[in-house]
C-alpha cells in the first residue's frame, strides 16, 4: 500500500504522467474547439510539462521541496497556450502546497530555505518530505484555487471546472483513503464523471459533440500519474464517450516514392447559400482553404461557389464549407492512391516501342490515338511543349523506345532535347506537321523492329504532302504575295500558295496545288470555327472536281488552321 | 470606417466600434488576464488591425497569455465581423 509519495516518487508521477499526455496529444488536439478550435490543446499541454520535466531533472537534489519548486518554476516557464498556461497556474498552486512545512519531518537546511521561498512564510516549521492522500488532496485543493484565481471571468465546462470538481471530491476520499492508488483511482472516476459533464455546461463542446479536450488532457495526465504509483506504466484508456471531430491526417506510412504532400484532391460546389452567408464569409473560407492545402480554387458567388482543394484532411474542408451552404458534386479522389496505382501499372509491362505525339485539336488528338499513339501532348503552332514536357510524357508511356512526332517544325529542337532529359531511348521522327505525323503513325508496325519501323516512318512522312490554310494575324510581304491582315492563306509544307477572303475558295487552291497525277487520296482536317455543314459542302466540290482521289473529311478541331490538308 | 460585405439580403456594415466592443468581450474571459481593453482599431478594405493595452494577472506567463489573448480575440472578432485580423500587437501595461 503506497501511503506516502516523496520527491522521488512526485518526480516520476509527473514524468509518466508526461509521457502519457505526449503520447495521446494528437488524439486531444483532435477534440479542441475552445476557446478557439485550434486543435492545439495537447501539443500546448504536453510541451508545458516537457519544460517541467527539464526543469525537474536539474533540480539539484530528490527532496519533495525542491523537486516541487521545481515543478512550479519549469511549469511557468514552459507554460504554452491556454490550455498550457491552466496546467502551469494548477501545478504551481499544488506545488507550493506540497513544499509547505511541517514541524515533524527533519530534512535538510536547503529544502527548508526553498520551501519557505515558495509559500512565502518565514515559517520556523520544517518542510515536510513525505505526502499523504490528505496533503494531496490540499494541494489539489490549492492547484484549482491558483488556476481560478488568474481568470476574472472563469468559463464552466472546461478544465477549470474539471481540477474544481476532482478539488473538492479529493478531501471526500482523502478522508476514507490513506491508500494512493485507491485515491486516484477514485479521484481519476470522479475526474471522468465531471469531464462527461463538460458538454451540458459550455454550449460550443455540445455542438461539436466532444467533451473538453483540457479536462481530457488533464485526466491523461492524473492516469499518467496513477501508473507511476502503482507500476501499470500503460493506462488504457476509453475515449469512446469523448466524441470524435475529425479523422486527422495521413501518416507517413507508405509516401516514401511519391512526393504528394497533400493527398486528397477534393472538389464540391456549394449552393443554396444560406441567407445569412456573405462574401466576407467566402473570402474567409478561402483563406482557411489556403491554410489548410494547396492548390486552392474558391469561386463563384452567392449563388454557387465552385471549390477545389488538395488537403489531408477532406473532412475539415466539407465541414467549413457546410458552413456557408449545401454541397453538391462531391468528389474525393486519394492521389496517393492514384499515383501508386500509376507505379503499379507501370511494372506490369513494358511494350518495346511506344508513340508519343504533339497535337492540338479534339479531332486530331482522337485520329492519333486511334492510330495507337500512347500519349499525345496538347500543342502547336501556338502553344510549343517544352523538353521537359516532351521527356515527362515520354516516362509515362510502358516503353523501352519511345517514337517522338514534334508534327511542327519549331517543335523538333525541343524533342531533340527531351533526348537528355529522358532515361528511356527516343527517337525523334521530325515531322514538320501534324499531317506528316498521321502519315507516319499509320506506317507503324508494332511488330516490326525498330530500325524498320524507323525507316517506315520519315518514308511516309515524306512520301506526304502537307498543306495548311490559316489567316494572315497582320499585313505583310510573303512569298511574292502582299498579304492584309486577317486575309486567308493557303500554304504548302513551305510556302504561301494562295490567298483570299473566302476560306473553301483558298482551300480549293491548294488542294489543286498539291494534287499531281500520282496522287490517291487526300485528307482535310476542319479546324475550329468551321461549321461541319461547310466542311461536307467543300467534300462534295472537291468529290466532284477530283472523282478519281479518295477524299475524307475529318473533324479535327485545331486551333490556328482552318483546314489542314495531307495529299497522298 | 467599418467592415462591409453583401449577402442575399443586402449589405451589412460593422463598424470599428462594434467590432472593439467584440474585442473588448472576449478579452475579459481571456485566462490570465485581469484587464485591459482595445486601444486602437483599423479597418482598411476589410482587414482589421488592432492594438490592445492588457493588464495581467500576476504569476502567469506574459509570452503564453498574449499569444491567447490573440488568438482568442482573432477567432470572435473574424467570426463576428466576418473580416480577416491581420494584426493585432498586445501591450502589457500592468500587473495586477
Amino acid at each position: 500500500m503506497q501511503k506516502n509519495i516523496n520527491g522521488v516518487m512526485l518526480k516520476k508521477m509527473i514524468s509518466v504522467g508526461f509521457a502519457c499526455l505526449d503520447e495521446k496529444k494528437d488524439y486531444v488536439d483532435s477534440l479542441n474547439v475552445f476557446p478557439v478550435p485550434d486543435g492545439d490543446t495537447g501539443i500546448n499541454m504536453a510541451s508545458t510539462l516537457r519544460s517541467v520535466i527539464r526543469e525537474v531533472e536539474g533540480a539539484p537534489s530528490n527532496e519533495l521541496p525542491i523537486i516541487a519548486q521545481a515543478v512550479s518554476r519549469g511549469g511557468l516557464k514552459g507554460a504554452r497556450g491556454n490550455s498550457g498556461v491552466i496546467l502551469s497556474q494548477i501545478l504551481k498552486g499544488m506545488m507550493a502546497e506540497l513544499a509547505k512545512p511541517v514541524d515533524t519531518q527533519v530534512v535538510g537546511k536547503m529544502a527548508r530555505k526553498v520551501a519557505n521561498a515558495i509559500t512565502g512564510n518565514e515559517s520556523s516549521g520544517k518542510p515536510l518530505t513525505d505526502v499523504t492522500t490528505k496533503h494531496f488532496a490540499r494541494a489539489l485543493d490549492n492547484g484549482s484555487k491558483v488556476a481560478y484565481s488568474a481568470v476574472t471571468v472563469p468559463k464552466e465546462g472546461t478544465i477549470l471546472t474539471v481540477i474544481r470538481v476532482m478539488a473538492e471530491e479529493s478531501k471526500k476520499i482523502a478522508r476514507s483513503e490513506a491508500d494512493f492508488v485507491e485515491f486516484f483511482k477514485k479521484l481519476l472516476a470522479v475526474g471522468e464523471n465531471i469531464l462527461a459533464q463538460t458538454p451540458e455546461m459550455l454550449p460550443v463542446l455540445k455542438k461539436a459533440g466532444v467533451v473538453d479536450s483540457g479536462g481530457r488532457g488533464l485526466l491523461i495526465f492524473f492516469g499518467g500519474m496513477l501508473s507511476a504509483l502503482d507500476g501499470t506504466i500503460e493506462v488504457a484508456h476509453n475515449f469512446e464517450s469523448d466524441g470524435k471531430l475529425s479523422t486527422g491526417g495521413i501518416d507517413g506510412e507508405g509516401i516514401e516514392e511519391i512526393d504528394i504532400e497533400f493527398a486528397y484532391c477534393t472538389e464540391f460546389n456549394i449552393t443554396n447559400m444560406n441567407k445569412k452567408t456573405t462574401m466576407a464569409a467566402v473570402d474567409m473560407l478561402r483563406e482557411k482553404y489556403v491554410r489548410m492545402g494547396d492548390s486552392v480554387v474558391c469561386v463563384g458567388d452567392l449563388e454557387m461557389l465552385k471549390v477545389h482543394i488538395h488537403t489531408n484532411d477532406p473532412g475539415e474542408a466539407i465541414t467549413a464549407a457546410l458552413q456557408l451552404g449545401e454541397i453538391i458534386n462531391l468528389k474525393v479522389d486519394n492521389m496517393l492512391q492514384q499515383s501508386r496505382d500509376l507505379f503499379a501499372a507501370r511494372d506490369i509491362e513494358m511494350k518495346d516501342q511506344g508513340i508519343v505525339a504533339v497535337a492540338a485539336g479534339e479531332g486530331i488528338v482522337t485520329v492519333f490515338k486511334d492510330l495507337g499513339v500512347d500519349f499525345v501532348i496538347r500543342g502547336g503552332q501556338t502553344m510549343n511543349p517544352s523538353a521537359e514536357d516532351i521527356a515527362k510524357a515520354c516516362d509515362r508511356v510502358h516503353a523501352k523506345t519511345v517514337f517522338v512526332f514534334p508534327n511542327n517544325k519549331n517543335i523538333i529542337l525541343a524533342a531533340r532535347h527531351a533526348q537528355d532529359l529522358c532515361k528511356k531511348n527516343l527517337i525523334i521522327i521530325p515531322t514538320k506537321s501534324v499531317n506528316e505525323g498521321i502519315a507516319a503513325c499509320i506506317a507503324f508496325a508494332s511488330e516490326a523492329s525498330i530500325e524498320e519501323n524507323t525507316e517506315s516512318f520519315h518514308t511516309a512522312a515524306t512520301a506526304v504532302k502537307s498543306g495548311s490554310v490559316t489567316y494572315a494575324v497582320r499585313s505583310t510581304k510573303l512569298d511574292r504575295f502582299s498579304i492584309k491582315e486577317g486575309e486567308v492563306l493557303g500554304l504548302d509544307s513551305k510556302t504561301v500558295v494562295a490567298k483570299g477572303a473566302n476560306i473553301p475558295d483558298v482551300t480549293t487552291k491548294v488542294v489543286e496545288k498539291l494534287v499531281d497525277k500520282e496522287s490517291t487520296s487526300v485528307m482535310l482536317f476542319y479546324g475550329e470555327g468551321i461549321k461541319e455543314k461547310d466542311a461536307n459542302a467543300l467534300h462534295d466540290k472537291l468529290m466532284a472536281k477530283y472523282p478519281e482521289l479518295d477524299i475524307s473529311i475529318i473533324d479535327g478541331g485545331q486551333p490556328v488552321y482552318y483546314y489542314l490538308i495531307s495529299v497522298e | 470606417m467599418a467592415t462591409r460585405t453583401t449577402n442575399l439580403y443586402g449589405k451589412i456594415t460593422v463598424t470599428n466600434r462594434a467590432i472593439r466592443a467584440v474585442a473588448n468581450a472576449a478579452l475579459r474571459e481571456c485566462y490570465g488576464v485581469a484587464g485591459g481593453r482595445v486601444s486602437f482599431i483599423d479597418v482598411e478594405e476589410n482587414k482589421i488591425r488592432m492594438v490592445i493595452r492588457l493588464i495581467l494577472k500576476y504569476g502567469v506567463t506574459p509570452e503564453a497569455i498574449c499569444e491567447s489573448v490573440r488568438s482568442q480575440i482573432r477567432y470572435n472578432v473574424e467570426n463576428f465581423a466576418g473580416a480577416s485580423v491581420v494584426e493585432l500587437n498586445t501591450f502589457v501595461v500592468g500587473i495586477k
